[in-house]
């Protein structure tokens, strides 16, 4: 068996040669973008979310699972819903949650007395939220953290999270519905075949 | 004051002449002439700890798993598969206890017994063939650990145990599935202060009895129980009690889960996050083998470690505060003078021009190690000067570990400062005599009299403080020493067995090793050829045929600490 | 504005508010178009209805070193013109001179007869009989001094069918202050500070905006002016304020071991000849200062921009005037070879020898593209350049391929991609990589100036300059072409005006304002109509429209540079698969439209033919 050798000539037409017809082509495409995003109502065919306007509210546009500024949920009590069992600061990669346990002599027994989140350490990858036992700290508040004037004005404490946080009625224990059977169907956008 | 072992220990300066000393694998000793019982270091009622075959005694050999081994006569079989690695899972079952049997958890299939057995109970014979890993025997073990879990609330997130916990080890090597139980657990009492240091949850109990056993065999005192029946079984304290006895947080060690916790370890930090460093406690003569367990250069407790030629399992709840005389923010991390902070080489400088020519006073410390101790003798040889040894003073003892001497190194420092009769009733009456120019203190517990500090007033007073106390604010030059947390010493205790203390984290600022601040001293007054306190450790070792802390010294990466969070080494 | 609309029904509001005025207007002007094909009334006439003739030009300015004026006498009327006794007559006649002229003679309709005269300005030195008449009470003008001239005025007179005709002819010597340096300046003010540095401002801004939107980008938006509450957008154009007071501010960094004195002087000689380059470039034909509302002529146009009682829209009437060009855009070079000589950085000088060996190279192609427009017109003066592309027709007509090398090497000398290699962004990033804040800026600005520089020089040498197709210097040639100019206009202002309307809510008061001056404007094409308006327009306005030309012609090509610098670059630059979002786009179910691969292919060739042949 020998290996065929296969000659591939690259034909060039006089019209490739000239080289104008394309690049008038070329233009003319470029030209027909600029015309139809400058003249067409609204944005044409710009797809950018303009993040920061005022009349543009970006919640509307990321996605649930976005992660944002962290946020402590509360009880029907209105106590925090940590327990201070230090799962996320310990799977924490950026070491940026540092809690300090008191006892809170009642049921609840352990609580954080301080649950500091440096937030200029924090790298938004969500590990806190998915190690929580008790879904107490969440990422899903859809803010990205402000710039601060100061270093200790991003270093977030029990309080400050919390007044993001909401109730939670997530029964502790892991006796929630399975995500999987009452997950919506999925985004017939997604359905589309690139074909 | 501390003056009792000057009849026994002969006045030789460093190094200590081991050979009169018992080695540490003698298999029984006793106190060496001290002022004090007789000690039997074992615990009592305690099995025969070793499966090794013994020289003298018939061995039996049994096949476990289809391997056959060699044991001693007597041995149970849980013991002999962990002779061939086979770590058969338990919880009532305890080395330093007697065994109970009663959480069926280490079931295992022998041939010729139609049921299962508990392997901690059976016996060895000959000929005996056991199957750890039959179908029978795994599934046993998940359906008694689903029993177990029947009833246990799984508060993991708020339990202090979480990470070191049996149950939750057991649990994730042998079952991992999911609960099949949908009636409602049994609610017992939590959070109930059952004693001076310890927190009882009951609900988490698993019932072992394990607690139950250290009570009655160890202190003796027996003050915990089984109340109720069935389901509602609790464990509790008799009537009238409190779980107050001097060796009550050794229950919180034997508890495989989180049901006693200690009030001091309590919610403080979890586990996991802590780094283990084989020590010595420095509490009293005794030198229990313990665990320091800390973080970030903090100690957060103390844990026995097993030593069955001193401490057998356990150590005293009052050996367990020693660490808090680590507190990061009492340290002393700078040489000071006349409160100034200086450059440590000034500071060595100015004390070694202050003790030539002078009338010193040389006061060993029995709480510093013998390292330090040596150094002081070849620097008092080397300047001349009258010998003092002060240490902590004498309190309660008992016959099982605590120790009256308080100090960790009273033979070591009498080893080295030799002949000493004087402690601080004398020094005091000479300082305010004005019989000195100098004094130099090793080290300092924080409880001088009053009379020997106005007697350092208008003289040289040099001491190696590691932290803040009255003696340092009151001496003019005071050098930056290093605890017993930081370095790598040694200890005699009051059996004549080198015990080792280990560094668990490098020391702050200029501190350093006593011996190694008096080495800078010897060297700034001209001596050559000054020890290290590593050479000296390394004398010790080989005089006293220490072969683990010589194995150590030469591969020093041994030395540091281990990460509970992957070593799993407690629970 | 559809306020009104609310109470109609639903569904016909609706209807409606879809349905924009402006296409309305759209709709009535088109359905008007063919009706202005037909002509429209005769123009009036322009100077002197009675005589149906008139003088081109019809005030005769002589200077010193004028050469003999030709003027023509212009029979306007439908009757042959009979003219007899021609002579001079005034104060200073004898110093003027008929040279070659018919004296008398019959002209057919539409005809023209050409007196030439030429005056003898030595007979004008000093003193002389024709003092000025000084009124009571004023002060006495300075006394003339032997060697200077003094003011000669005389007259051409004839008889034209009997009536008396007289026109003026004057002898002037303005001072050189008001001659030369006072329009100069007032020229040099007004084109760079009126028109190119706003332009290039703009340009910078331009640039981005429009490669964002031929990329399907935003673009710079977020810049605004604020007056109080009130902050205005502007579709991102205050981003040039922006950057400037950046740049103003940034730190001022000069190397270690840079040259100093080099390295603060190369953005000067990078910069300055981009600008001195335009003192050769006609931006509008001329201003006659005494008749800016009369209708005149060609030739008085031409007699103002040749000094005599006008200036031309030329800062320099330099006959070499291509050459100069050349001589200062090679000045340019030493800019950026200085620049990177002396920004002591391997990088910079790498970029500085290919700039250089770019600029020099491309000026070539520059110059034979210039022979064959030279050789057409005859001649290298830009504003005669001009003027002879009114007379035939414009270089794009005569020479298709020149324009295209011409812009090609144009695009080449102003180091702009396809040509980007002496900037070299991914790779070296170009001669001033070392330059920072308003150094870095004047770089900047003089690539943008050497834009808007091509662009003109394109417009000038090919595009016809400042002028209007069929419009000469009194206006429109017919009523046709004057409408065909309105509704052209009309409808491009109304076009812009509808797209600004509905680009953007802020763009709704601009572009109400452009759809109703584009209205306007058809509404003067179907005046002209009716009127014949437009044959005979006052000079100011013709000035005007011509300078208005002159700046769309010059903006347009900018735009169309820019457009082919964000479409051809080359391809084997990472991440440029044409417009940003095609790759997503080809994905989605309409497919979405790329630039074709033959195009990217082309201008990837293009690029490295270019380089080979360097």
């Amino acid at each position: 068996m020998t290996i065929g050798v296969k000659k591939v000539s690259l034909t060039r037409t006089t019209r490739d040669q000239i080289f104008l017809p394309a690049i008038l082509e070329g233009l003319l495409t470029t030209a027909r973008h600029f015309f139809k995003n400058t003249l067409t109502p609204g944005m044409g065919d710009i797809d950018t979310i303009r993040y920061g306007e005022p009349e543009v509210d970006v919640k509307d546009y990321y996605p649930d699972r976005f992660r944002g500024v962290h946020r402590l949920m509360y009880r029907e009590d209105g106590s925090v819903r940590c327990v201070a069992c230090m799962c996320c600061s310990t799977v924490c990669p950026a070491r940026c949650i540092y809690i300090h346990a008191e006892d809170r002599r009642d049921d609840q027994e352990k609580a954080p007395a301080s649950f500091v989140i440096d937030e200029l350490k924090c790298v938004v990858c969500g590990f806190c939220v998915e190690a929580c036992p008790c879904d107490a700290i969440r990422m899903d508040t859809k803010e990205h953290m402000v710039p601060t004037e100061t270093r200790e004005e991003a270093v977030l404490g029990k309080i400050d999270l919390m007044k993001r946080g909401g109730p939670s009625v997530a029964v502790q224990g892991g006796a929630a519905p399975n995500y999987r059977e009452v997950a919506p169907k999925r985004d017939p956008r997604f359905e589309h075949d690139p074909q | 004051m501390a003056n009792r072992t000057s009849d026994t220990i002969p006045p030789t300066a460093s190094p200590p002449p081991p050979a009169p000393l018992p080695t540490a694998d003698a298999p029984k000793r006793h106190s060496v002439g001290l002022a004090l019982k007789k000690v039997d270091t074992n615990p009592p009622k305690a099995p025969n700890l070793a499966a090794e075959p013994v020289e003298g005694e018939e061995p039996v050999t049994l096949t476990i798993d289809g391997e056959q081994v060699t044991v001693r006569k007597g041995t149970n079989v849980l013991e002999a598969a962990k002779l061939l690695g086979e770590d058969i899972c338990h919880f009532c079952y305890h080395r330093g206890l007697s065994i109970a049997a009663s959480c069926r958890q280490c079931l295992v299939e022998i041939d010729k017994m139609g049921k299962l057995q508990p392997s901690c109970q059976v016996e060895v014979r000959p000929d005996m063939v056991v199957q750890t890993k039959s179908p029978a025997v795994l599934k046993a073990r998940q359906e008694m650990l689903e029993f177990t879990l029947k009833n246990h609330p799984i508060d993991c997130p708020i339990c202090d145990k979480a990470g070191e916990c049996k149950l939750q080890r057991h649990y994730m090597d042998h079952d991992h599935s999911l609960t099949r139980v949908d009636v409602p657990k049994i609610r017992k009492p939590k959070h109930k202060d059952i004693g001076r240091e310890i927190v009882l949850d009951a609900e988490r109990c698993i019932l072992c009895s394990r607690c139950i056993r250290f009570c009655e065999e160890i202190p003796g005192t027996s003050e915990l129980t089984m109340t109720f029946r069935g389901d509602h079984e609790t464990l509790d304290i008799a009537d009238g009690h409190r779980l107050d006895n001097a060796y009550s947080i050794n229950t919180v060690d034997v508890c495989p889960v989180g049901a006693l916790t200690a009030k001091d370890f309590r919610f403080a930090i979890r586990t996991w996050e802590l780094q283990a460093t084989d020590t010595t406690c420095p509490g009293c003569a005794t030198g229990c083998a313990v665990e320091l367990h800390t973080k970030h250069e903090q100690a957060y407790r103390l844990v026995p470690r097993e030593d069955p030629a001193v401490n057998g399992h356990w150590m005293c709840d009052e050996g367990r505060y020693t660490y808090k005389e680590l507190e990061p923010s009492h340290r002393v991390q700078y040489a000071e003078i006349e409160g100034h902070q200086v450059p440590l080489f000034d500071a060595v400088a100015l004390t070694a021009q202050r003790l030539q020519g002078k009338k010193v006073a040389f006061v060993f410390a029995s709480t510093a190690t013998t390292e330090a101790n040596q150094a002081l003798a070849e620097l008092c040889e080397l300047v001349g000067g009258e010998r003092f040894i002060l240490g902590r003073p004498i309190a309660d003892g008992d016959d099982i570990l605590r120790d009256p001497d308080k100090n960790p190194n009273s033979r070591g420092a009498k080893l080295a400062a030799g002949d000493v009769s004087k402690h601080e009733a004398e020094l005091a009456l000479e300082l305010a005599g004005r019989a000195y120019e100098a004094v130099v203190f090793l080290d300092d517990e924080g409880e001088l009299s009053d009379v020997v500090l106005q007697g350092l007033s208008g003289l040289t007073s040099i001491c190696f403080a590691d932290r803040r106390t009255k003696l340092a604010d009151a001496c003019r030059i005071v050098l930056p020493a290093a605890s017993w947390a930081e370095i790598l010493g040694t200890y005699i205790n009051r059996n004549g067995l080198l015990r080792v203390t280990r560094p668990a984290w490098r020391p702050e600022g200029d501190r350093k090793h006593r011996a190694d601040l008096i080495g800078d001293i010897l060297r700034q007054l001209g001596r050559d050829n000054v020890a290290t306190a590593r050479e000296r450790t390394r004398l010790l070792a080989e005089a006293h045929g220490h072969q683990e802390l010589l194995t150590m010294l030469a591969e020093p990466k041994k030395m540091r600490p281990t990460l509970l969070r992957w070593a799993n080494t407690r629970g | 504005m559809f306020n009104a609309l609310v109470s109609l029904p639903p569904r016909l509001a609706a209807t409606l508010r879809r349905l924009p005025v402006a296409w309305v207007w759209l709709a009535v002007v088109s359905l008007m178009l063919p009706a202005t094909a037909c002509d429209g009334e005769d123009p009036p006439s322009s100077v002197d209805a009675g005589a149906q003739m008139h003088l081109e030009p019809a005030r005769l300015v002589f200077h010193p070193d004028t050469a003999p004026i030709a003027v023509d006498i212009v029979n306007d009327g439908k009757d042959p013109l009979f003219i007899n006794n021609a002579r001079l007559e005034g104060p200073d006649w004898s110093s003027f001179q008929i040279t070659d002229a018919r004296t008398s003679g019959i002209i057919a309709p539409g005809e023209r007869a050409t007196v030439h005269i030429e005056v003898d300005a030595a007979s004008l030195k000093g003193p002389g009989d024709a003092r000025p008449i000084v009124a009571a009470g004023a002060e006495p003008p300075e006394p003339i001094g032997p060697d200077e001239y003094r003011v000669g005025e005389a007259s051409l007179r004839f008889s034209a069918n009997g009536a008396e005709v007289s026109a003026p002819i004057v002898f002037e010597d303005p001072p050189w202050f008001g001659q030369y340096f006072l329009p100069a300046l007032l020229k040099i003010l007004a084109l760079v500070m009126g028109f190119i540095m706003p332009l290039a401002s703009l340009l910078t801004w331009l640039e981005r905006k429009q490669s964002a939107m031929m990329q399907d980008r935003l673009g710079p938006n977020m810049a605004a002016l604020g007056f109080g509450k009130v902050k205005l957008r502007l579709w991102g154009i205050p981003h040039f304020i922006a950057d400037g007071v950046k740049m103003l501010f940034k730190e001022d960094f000069i190397p270690k071991y840079a040259h100093r004195a080099l390295y603060s002087l190369a953005p000067l000689f990078a910069f300055a000849p981009a600008l001195v380059v335009f003192a050769i470039m006609p931006f509008g034909d001329a201003v006659c200062y005494d008749h800016l509302g009369d209708v005149l002529s060609q030739a008085d146009v031409d007699q103002c921009a040749d000094g005599r009682g006008g200036t031309a829209l030329q800062i320099a009437h330099i006959d070499v005037g291509l050459l100069y060009y050349f001589a200062i855009a090679s000045l340019a070079t030493y800019g950026t070879a200085l620049a990177g000589w002396s920004s002591y950085n391997k990088w910079a000088i790498l970029g500085s020898l290919r700039a250089s060996a770019q600029m020099i190279s491309y000026e070539v192609a520059i110059g034979l593209t210039i022979v064959g427009a030279l050789l057409v017109y005859g001649t290298l003066e830009p504003h005669a350049l001009v003027r002879a592309q009114m007379d035939s027709y414009w270089g794009i007509v005569l020479q298709p391929v020149g324009l295209i090398l011409f812009m090609t090497a144009g695009i080449a000398e102003t180091k702009r991609a396809p040509f980007d290699l002496p900037e070299g962004e991914s790779e070296i990033i170009g001669y001033f990589i070392e330059y920072s804040g308003m150094r870095f800026g004047l770089f900047f600005l003089a690539e943008f100036i050497e834009v808007i520089f091509m662009s003109a020089m394109v417009a000038t040498l090919f595009l016809g300059g400042w002028s209007v197709p069929f419009m000469g210097a009194h206006g429109f040639e017919t009523a046709w072409a004057a409408q065909l100019f309105l509704t052209m206009l009309g409808l491009g202002l109304t076009v812009i005006g509808v797209g600004a309307w509905r680009a953007s809510k802020h763009g709704e008061t601009f572009g109400v304002l452009l759809v109703t001056v584009g209205s306007l404007h058809l509404f003067g094409a179907a005046y002209s109509l009716f009127t014949g308006w437009g044959t005979a327009l006052p000079h100011i306005l013709v000035i005007a429209i011509g300078l208005l030309t002159w700046g769309a012609k010059v903006f347009i090509l900018c735009w169309v540079q820019l457009l082919i610098r964000w479409t051809l670059r080359p391809a084997d630059e990472p991440g440029l698969e044409g417009p940003a979002s095609a790759v997503d786009r080809q994905h989605r179910p309409d497919g979405g439209d790329r630039v074709p691969h033959a195009a990217r292919g082309a201008a990837s060739h293009l690029a490295r033919f270019m380089e080979l042949r360097r």
